[in-house]
């Protein structure tokens, strides 16, 4: 019982490390996104928003390294 | 002081007891004041966000109203937590999580979260091994601790404390659990709001809190309680900026409010005028330049 509870434990921390990543890709992705139609007007959309959420989840993989849970 | 006013202030008149029955008659009343705070800043948090993305406001002006308006979201659960919003009535203490949590959307958090850690800090005031808000208050610099409170949910040493509480005590582990459910929720709603509106939620949501909190780590913490020492009459000081009281949220008399938790904070100014002859006798810090009359002017 208790080894299957701190299983739990573990598979819950390892969401919680990564929930960090998942918030920058969606938030900061979209932030970013927002931000360079609006100051760029691209012509290709589609580059700048891939693009964008890159950005976000190499934010968010910095963010888990470095620990920086005021991104959230 | 002179030695004439230390030996009245010393005087049995000043009895522990006799100070107990001054603070409770300042004790059980409903907040109502917390109450309309909350959802008037609520309702104009919301209002700006309905204006921006209507196009009748610009993003800008939008982000300095959500600004002010986020900075009244903290009192109204602070009050919550020490059930001020229900004062004597256990019939209404539900009224003081509802209305804690509504008051605490804009800044993105969990009232039952803010309300165990909170408590904790009142019992352990300034131990670094107890204290939830040891690490953002007990640093150098201002700029450190408007840092420093945006990092209690990964700083290793707070989640220690808060897994050793969690160890000792199941209802602490299940306020955490639960409270932490309604933080999760909170932040995916955030997510989702950014994806269809990011300019917005960055200005509007994310910003003004991120300002806020660090604003709150600064006035609510730092302030009053750095290089203070454990202890129930030396743990928060009265201090002084030269700013209106009311732009501090009146946290120059936080030491009221950690001396007699139970004190509604629109009480306090009175309650600080009555129990200041006690103040000064158990040599509270600061206590010394506490005005005889608090109005709204800048404690100077």
């Amino acid at each position: 019982m208790n080894e299957k509870s701190s299983k739990t434990e573990d598979k819950i921390s390892i969401i919680e490390q990564w929930f960090i990543v998942l918030f920058a890709f969606v938030f900061f992705g979209s932030v970013f996104n927002a931000a360079t139609i609006y100051f760029f007007e691209p012509k290709n959309e589609l580059f700048f928003t891939v693009a964008s959420y890159l950005a976000g989840f190499l934010f968010g993989l910095l963010a888990k390294y470095k620990k920086w849970g005021w991104i959230v | 002081m002179t030695d004439s006013q230390m030996y009245y202030y010393q005087s049995s008149e000043l009895s522990h007891d006799q100070e107990k029955e001054i603070a409770r008659a300042f004790m059980g009343r409903i907040e109502w004041e917390m109450i309309v705070i909350a959802f008037t800043q609520f309702f104009v948090w919301c209002l700006v966000w309905y204006l921006v993305i209507t196009s009748t406001i610009p993003l800008w002006l939008g982000f300095f109203i959500s600004l002010i308006s986020t900075s009244f979201a903290y009192l109204p659960s602070h009050a919550g937590q020490h059930g001020h919003l229900s004062g004597n009535h256990k019939n209404l203490e539900w009224v003081n999580s509802f209305v804690g949590q509504i008051s605490l959307i804009p800044l993105a958090r969990s009232h039952e979260l803010l309300k165990v850690l909170h408590m904790k800090h009142h019992a352990h005031t300034n131990d670094p091994e107890k204290d939830p808000d040891y690490f953002h208050t007990h640093v150098d610099s201002w700029f450190e601790a408007a840092l420093r409170v945006h990092n209690q949910g990964s700083d290793e040493r707070i989640e220690k404390m808060v897994n050793d509480y969690c160890d000792k005590d199941p209802e602490f582990k299940k306020s955490i659990d639960r409270g932490s459910m309604v933080q999760l929720f909170i932040v995916l709603t955030q997510m989702v709001t950014a994806f269809f509106f990011p300019l917005e939620t960055l200005f509007l949501w994310w910003l003004p809190l991120k300002i806020i909190t660090s604003y709150l780590g600064l006035v609510f913490s730092r302030e009053p309680h750095n290089g203070l020492e454990i202890g129930r009459h030396s743990d928060t000081r009265f201090w002084r900026n030269g700013l209106p009281r009311f732009l501090n949220h009146s946290m120059q008399i936080h030491i009221m409010h950690h001396m007699y938790p139970k004190i509604c904070h629109h009480d306090e100014p009175k309650a600080i005028e009555a129990l200041r002859p006690f103040m000064i006798a158990k040599n509270m810090p600061g206590a010394d330049d506490i005005p005889e009359k608090i109005s709204f002017n800048p404690l100077t």
